[in-house]
């Protein structure tokens, strides 16, 4: 902020008035600040103003929306009353659901986080599962440990020896191979097995702790 | 005028897509992901099943992976409904044994002693001898000496003293590990039992 020499220069002084007042008036200008050019004018200080259409002054004059200051220029958002009541009806409602969503999935997340914990009393293990299948094209490893999902955990073959090491929650675990996609196989090399209840046999592991 | 409105625009429309992005995408959890798996009205059921979970407060992890379990075995979709009611009934089961108070993870655990088949009173018993405590550890154990071949009293009976002298989780897991040796080792489950149990609460009590 400058201030003006106020015997010599009235010209510059009445443009800087004229501008805050066109300010003052501009739908884009927030109040507040053309309020406080006009104090300031008033006082004799030439001050920067954001009208929307630049003045004749030939004072500096900031476009509110220019090239490079559109980020930080203040800017007031205007919108009818029934648009900023459905604007806020929007913000509470998807607040709401977003909060239940994210309180719902945290509280499941957390349940099976502790499951594991529990299971282990501690961080689990590396666990290195093996199977010989020479014929196959894809052994995949599936359990309550991943979902019983083919595509999440496949082994890698070495001359018929297909093999994967992945660390294992401690607990107890049911698991298999899908080799090929469809063919389901116990672990044969699993020491216990357990009845699923689809009719087949799941192997059975114990990840200590 | 115009202006300031068009700018309203983009930003209620980016503040609706900020609000409703993590919204839309917690939509597209595992459930959903068997929507396509399944039949109509099995997946109404299940969804039944994991809502009713929800609300009484059960974990339902499980039983999601319960459906998807079936889903990997192709078992008709019958299969996987009564599978998944019958892991429901477990966890209530489990819970009202444990109590109110009882972790998601405890809850599981119970279950899971329950489909090996220990009772709902040994489950009871276990907490108000663990009371201070989780109980998530011995359950476990409890149902890994079941389905190990171990009489269920005599494991059931053998935890709860276990857990009475203030047994940590570490002594539950040595007493399983002893069971699996001695029974690999061709010794009898309800012998490697009596035998592990009566070490350990020798070497704990003075």
């Amino acid at each position: 902020m400058t201030r003006l020499d106020s015997t010599g220069d009235d010209d510059a002084l009445d443009a800087v008035l004229q501008d805050a007042v066109r300010a003052l008036r501009s739908p884009v200008t927030p109040r507040t600040v053309a309020r406080d050019a006009l104090a300031s004018a008033l006082r004799g200080e030439r001050a920067s103003v954001a009208p929307s259409v630049p003045g004749p002054s030939g004072l500096s004059h900031r476009a509110p929306f220019g090239r490079t200051r559109w980020a930080t220029t203040p800017y007031v958002l205007r919108a009818s009353p029934v648009t900023m009541l459905a604007a806020a009806t929007l913000l509470i409602v998807t607040t709401a659901v977003v909060t239940a969503r994210v309180t719902s999935r945290t509280a499941e997340m957390g349940a099976a986080a502790g499951a594991q914990a529990a299971r282990t009393g501690g961080a689990g293990q590396i666990v290195r599962f093996t199977l010989a299948a020479p014929q196959a094209r894809r052994v995949s490893l599936v359990g309550d440990f991943n979902g019983w999902d083919p595509a999440a955990t496949t082994l890698q073959n070495k001359d018929g020896m297909w093999t994967v090491v992945i660390p294992v929650s401690a607990g107890r675990h049911q698991y298999g191979f899908v080799i090929d996609g469809s063919e389901w196989i116990p672990d044969p090399a699993a020491a216990q097995s357990a009845d699923s209840d689809f009719g087949t046999q799941n192997s059975v592991m114990y990840v200590g702790g | 005028m115009p202006r300031a409105r068009s700018l309203s625009r983009w930003w209620l429309a980016g503040a609706a897509l900020l609000c409703l992005g993590p919204a839309l995408g917690a939509q597209s959890g595992d459930l959903l992901a068997l929507r396509d798996r399944l039949d109509g009205a099995s997946f109404r059921v299940l969804t039944a099943l994991v809502d009713s979970a929800q609300a009484a407060g059960l974990p339902v992890a499980p039983l999601v992976s319960k459906a998807q379990e079936g889903l990997l075995k192709r078992a008709t979709a019958p299969a996987i409904v009564a599978a998944s009611r019958g892991l429901l009934v477990r966890l209530r089961q489990s819970r009202e044994a444990l109590g109110l108070t009882a972790s998601p993870a405890e809850i599981e655990a119970g279950a899971s002693a329950l489909r090996a088949g220990a009772g709902a009173s040994q489950l009871s018993a276990l907490r108000t001898a663990r009371s201070s405590q989780g109980v998530a550890v011995p359950l476990v154990v409890l149902a890994d000496l079941i389905a190990r071949g171990v009489p269920r009293d005599t494991a059931a009976r053998a935890v709860q003293a276990m857990a009475a002298a203030n047994a940590t989780d570490a002594a539950f897991n040595a007493l399983r590990l002893g069971i699996e040796r001695d029974i690999t080792a061709g010794m009898s489950p309800a012998a490697a039992a009596g035998m592990r149990y009566r070490a350990l609460m020798g070497e704990k009590q003075p």
